[in-house]
């Protein structure tokens, strides 16, 4: 306390005097219920001013009542005494939380309708091309380009990441309405927010072609060359096979002279397409270049995945670009031990069975598959012991790294020969 | 003057006779403890008498002020006052629980607190023979609430007693039960040097509003909290703190100027209520000790 205070004090302390006359009660009551006019006011609050025992006894004397409601005025003042930023900080922290939940509901309602406004604005464009493919039955390489660049486009226009999300989910779908096959066994589903990353790690490393393999190219040409019984009858596989062309362009676009890959992961297959996974047609139509021996396949969803993997147990595993791992069996029992892609082409090197007392060491065979892993071909070598390594060099063009040195083939495994 | 409050007398008697005591009396369900309308007239004109500040109001100032009264609480209490069964019954059945926890509240002791409400009880049952028993609650006028009088009555009782038990208390008793006492270290006021401040300052004192005064009082003698002080009020501590703020700056403007008015010049006035350096909390013995001599 201050000299001032000090002072202060000491001279109103001797303004205080016992008075000989106090309010009634009565009075003093009606004072703190605010029951008094202006001057009865004043006359006691003039005697309270000089009267410590009428202000002790007023003090004593306040209701319990008044106590309750500055004590529940308490209780909200502390919120109101907080700085005015801090008030709006949480009131923005809020409406952004509300914001941010608006908005991923509002993308999860819109995902619906974004996929039917996406297929009805490709199946009006493909109707706008019917009677181009059902008057030119027979100009299928004509009218491919020109859906190859509407697909394109198409594509183009949907180029936003919400869009692409789209796609993934739905192709992650497909893939889940995959019918079993004999030679799957099973499917691991990965978690969603591994399919971007996937999604980017394949954009990533998928390398940039800058020649185009003869044999490539002549499965373009088989393709543009395709007979009109090949061609599909509906609108809607005209425009798949363009779709289908433009993915085997990428295709050609994104492939590598040597590529390959022994134990470890290998990465192939084209990504980033606007690729329908479930539409049989357009397998055919790819079917139709398949190597030279090969049977007809009817692969679906060839484009969808990317990254071939090696599990320890020696199973060919098989992820897609939506994060789906799939375990690959070329024959049932087959023990993979080396494994490289490239796009839809696909060399495994192992035995056809698991290992047995009697039989320590299969006999080691290559798995080959041209539809992504959908069949397999088995091809056999003039390699003895176990295959160790494979390594791709392009279309129908490896090294096989076997226990007694390195065998290739240039000619899909028709013919081998020591480097 | 006698004219005036024979004037005033008959402005009462007229109207607590006429339609409005009949109107009051109704409002104020006295029947139901035995009172009679000639009876609660009487009453309400005591009630006026007794009043400060109504001598020589109008008949329009009575009406309003009559009708700010409780009569429903001043019928029960002059109920209960005349021994009324009916009034006790329910005075009790209100009141009792409430009395006991004010004076708990007020004494801030369980013993003492029930002791101070057995002792309202009695006075308000009335002290005396039965035939000429006079119970407080007829001094209850209904011009605040029953309960806030009855809280009212409690505190004054406690005060009473705490003042009278202190002169009946001796020396040794006190140190029986206490041990030795001593006077606490009573913060010495520096006294002004100049008789010139205590004058300014006497003088701005005085010129306060009674409100400013009663704040002054309560915070620097009492040592109440703003909360207190805006409950006795009616205000929120907050607004008393703004009160506080401005009227403890404008007193020391305003003696100032007294000072500057007595002869000192603006400087010295300032000084004059400046910070004292008894009042600092600075131990100047460690301060100047040599570093040395601090060390362990």
């Amino acid at each position: 306390m201050d000299r001032f205070s000090n002072i202060l004090k000491q001279r109103l302390e001797t303004t205080q005097s016992v008075q000989a006359a106090h309010p009634s009660a009565d009075t003093l009551v009606a004072f703190v219920e605010q029951g008094l006019t202006g001057s009865q006011r004043e006359a006691v609050l003039e005697h309270l001013s000089v009267c410590p025992e009428c202000r002790q006894a007023m003090a004593l004397a306040t209701p319990e009542t008044a106590t309750v409601n500055v004590a529940a005025t308490r209780a909200v003042s502390p919120m109101l005494h907080y700085p005015a930023a801090m008030r709006w900080a949480s009131l923005a922290a809020a409406l952004a939380v509300a914001v941010g939940v608006g908005v991923i509901a509002y993308e999860h309602e819109a995902g619906p309708i974004q996929r039917q406004a996406m297929v009805s604005s490709i199946s009006q464009e493909q109707k706008a091309n019917v009677p181009v493919a059902s008057s030119m039955p027979t100009a299928n390489e004509e009218t491919a380009p020109s859906n190859l660049k509407s697909a394109a486009s198409q594509a183009q226009s949907h180029s936003s990441i919400a869009e692409k999300r789209e796609v993934r989910r739905e192709r992650s779908v497909a893939k889940k309405e995959m019918p079993p096959k004999a030679t799957i066994l099973g499917t691991l589903s990965a978690k969603p927010s591994q399919t971007e990353s996937n999604s980017r790690y394949a954009l990533k490393t998928l390398p940039a072609a800058p020649e185009v393999h003869p044999m490539i190219a002549d499965k373009r040409d088989a393709v543009e060359t395709a007979p009109a019984a090949s061609a599909p009858a509906s609108a809607e596989s005209v425009a798949v096979s363009a779709e289908n062309s433009k993915d085997l362009d990428s295709y050609i676009a994104s492939a590598k002279p040597s590529t390959g890959s022994s134990t470890g992961g290998v990465v192939g297959g084209v990504a980033g397409t606007n690729f329908v996974p479930n539409q049989p047609a357009p397998a055919k139509a790819l079917n139709t270049v398949s190597l030279p021996g090969a049977k007809a396949k009817v692969p679906y969803g060839v484009l969808a995945f990317v990254h071939w993997t090696i599990s320890t147990a020696g199973k060919l595993q098989r992820r897609a670009i939506d994060g789906t791992l799939t375990i690959v069996e070329p024959v049932p029992g087959a023990i993979i031990r080396a494994v490289a892609a490239e796009g839809i082409e696909v060399w495994a090197g192992g035995s056809r069975s698991v290992p047995t007392p009697k039989n320590a060491l299969p006999r080691s065979v290559l798995f080959h598959s041209s539809d992504a892993g959908e069949t397999w071909n088995t091809i056999d070598g003039p390699w003895q012991g176990s295959i160790t390594r494979v390594n791709l060099a392009g279309l129908g063009s490896l090294t096989v790294v076997a226990t007694d040195g390195s065998w290739s083939t240039g000619d899909g495994g028709k013919s081998w020969s020591k480097p | 003057m006698p004219v005036v409050q024979s004037n005033h007398a008959e402005v009462v008697t007229s109207l607590i006779e006429g339609d409005l005591s009949a109107a009051l009396f109704q409002r104020s369900g006295g029947s139901a403890y035995g009172l009679s309308l000639s009876q609660f007239a009487s009453i309400l004109e005591n009630v006026v008498r007794r009043t400060d500040g109504m001598s020589g109001s109008s008949k329009q100032q009575i009406v309003a002020f009559l009708s700010t009264l409780k009569l429903d609480e001043l019928a029960l209490a002059q109920g209960c006052a005349a021994g009324n069964q009916h009034a006790w019954d329910v005075f009790l059945t209100k009141y009792r629980e409430s009395i006991y926890q004010s004076a708990r509240s007020i004494a801030r002791n369980e013993t003492t607190g029930r002791d101070l409400a057995d002792s309202l009880h009695a006075e308000l049952y009335g002290l005396g023979p039965a035939d000429d028993r006079r119970s407080k609650l007829a001094l209850y006028s209904g011009r605040g609430s029953l309960a806030g009088w009855l809280r009212m009555v409690l505190a004054q009782s406690y005060i009473n007693q705490i003042r009278t038990g202190k002169r009946l208390v001796s020396i040794e008793e006190e140190e029986e039960e206490h041990g030795r006492q001593f006077p606490a270290a009573a913060t010495e006021i520096a006294a002004p040097a100049d008789s010139r401040i205590k004058d300014a300052i006497d003088e701005v004192l005085t010129a306060l509003s009674p409100e400013e005064r009663f704040l002054l009082s309560s915070y620097f003698l009492d040592g109440r909290r703003l909360a207190e002080i805006g409950r006795t009020l009616g205000v929120h501590e907050s607004t008393i703190s703004r009160k506080m703020e401005k009227l403890l700056s404008d007193v020391r403007k305003r003696i100032r100027k007294a000072l500057e008015r007595r002869g000192m010049s603006r400087r010295q006035a300032e000084e004059a209520m400046e910070t004292d350096v008894r009042d600092l909390e600075l131990d100047v013995a460690a301060r100047l000790r040599p570093p040395a001599a601090n060390s362990p």
